[in-house]
């Protein structure tokens, strides 16, 4: 059988049971979503990099704990974004500056479109940042990267009604400071 | 309608969860409120910019350095110097040499009497005996002290139990919630 054929358990026994090269596709199948997570979380593609890559040695540690209660997927989020919050209260970096955000903007508008695009885009991802993570993990999971709500309940072990009070909630802080800046 | 209501409608129109009759009564508001009409232009431009968001690919050659990491990590695992085994070959040069070192001590008088016997080995066996009979009332004072402590322990035994018993409770609690936490974690 063709390893890509493998459903993500599969491939998880025949890695404990018999080859640990099986884990390779496994990597390969979540590190966009694993990157994408951690370079929204933190803005940084080096440390990105190197955290993604610490939170797939975590997974492979600590494969023989899952079970398939869960979505593999849902798994390797939550080890991701514990990963990250640990990570950060270690460096005690709240938020990034502007500057050193990096951005890959596609647009077929004019420079004048784009640069207008660009200047909103930051001003959104700088406001995303600067919320608190208990807003701002369901926030990025929910509108960037596509999830549920019950999802993400899955992924930080919530009820699902504190999922949503705390998307709303955070989509009204986002809101209101948004408008307090522009009056 | 109250504008908290409209609010939730907002929400469920950034969820994409309104019917048609909740988008029209929404709509009604919005015509009429103009603080729910500056919220609702503010949270449109905020899914606007969401629905943008490009799509982030991992590194080239992110596999190789991750399987890279994982084969040394299964070296040192496997290896005669990992962390595991260093640990278990220190534990039993330390059993071995104290079990050697106890019954040596037990047997001391016996061996020091052969030794002495041997023509060579009688004057640095000479020079031994005072630290022989060190150690022996060494030992005697310790096995004095031993006989005191068991005095005072068969005296409290009672109360001995009882913290045996809460170690044991607590010790138990803590295993279950590591347990639950690692439940939790993976």
């Amino acid at each position: 059988m063709e390893v890509e054929n493998l459903t993500d358990y599969e491939l998880i026994q025949k890695c404990i049971n018999e080859d640990n090269n099986y884990f390779s596709e496994l990597v390969s199948r979540y590190k966009n979503l694993v990157y994408s997570i951690i370079l929204r979380m933190i803005n940084d593609r080096e440390e990105a990099n190197d955290l993604a890559q610490e939170v797939f040695i975590k997974v492979y540690k600590n494969l023989h704990k899952y079970y398939p209660d869960y979505k593999f997927s849902t798994w390797i989020m939550r080890i991701t974004t514990n990963h990250v919050i640990d990570y950060r209260r270690k460096k005690k970096q709240d938020t990034v500056a502007i500057e050193d955000v990096e951005y890959e903007l596609k647009s077929d508008g004019s420079p004048e479109e784009t640069y207008i695009e660009t200047e909103q885009r930051e001003a959104l991802n700088a406001l995303l940042d600067s919320l608190p993570d208990m807003y701002r993990i369901p926030i990025l999971l929910y509108h960037k990267e596509g999830l549920s709500y019950q999802e993400i309940a899955d992924v930080i072990d919530e009820p699902l009604s504190k999922v949503k009070n705390r998307i709303f909630r955070g989509r009204r802080i986002m809101k209101d400071t948004l408008l307090s800046s522009a009056n | 309608m109250e504008c908290y209501k409209a609010n939730e409608l907002m929400m469920g129109y950034m969820d994409s969860t309104l019917t048609e009759d909740q988008a029209s009564k929404l709509n009604q508001h919005l015509r009429t409120c103009a603080s729910c009409k500056e919220d609702f232009l503010v949270y449109n431009n905020i899914m606007k910019e969401f629905s943008k968001a490009e799509v982030i690919a991992a590194p080239p050659g992110f596999e190789e350095s991750v399987m890279k990491k994982i084969q040394s990590i299964e070296f040192k695992r496997n290896g005669l110097f990992s962390a595991d085994s260093f640990v278990c070959v220190v534990w039993g040069m330390f059993s071995v040499l104290f079990g050697l070192g106890f019954i040596l001590f037990l047997y001391k008088d016996a061996v020091l009497e052969t030794l002495a016997a041997i023509p060579y080995m009688s004057a640095f066996i000479a020079t031994m005996l005072p630290i022989s009979e060190f150690v022996t009332s060494l030992s005697n004072s310790i096995l004095l002290s031993g006989e005191v402590m068991l005095g005072i322990i068969t005296s409290s035994r009672y109360i001995v139990l009882g913290i045996i018993l809460c170690l044991a409770t607590v010790q138990y609690a803590m295993y279950r919630k590591e347990k639950l936490n690692k439940h939790k974690a993976g």
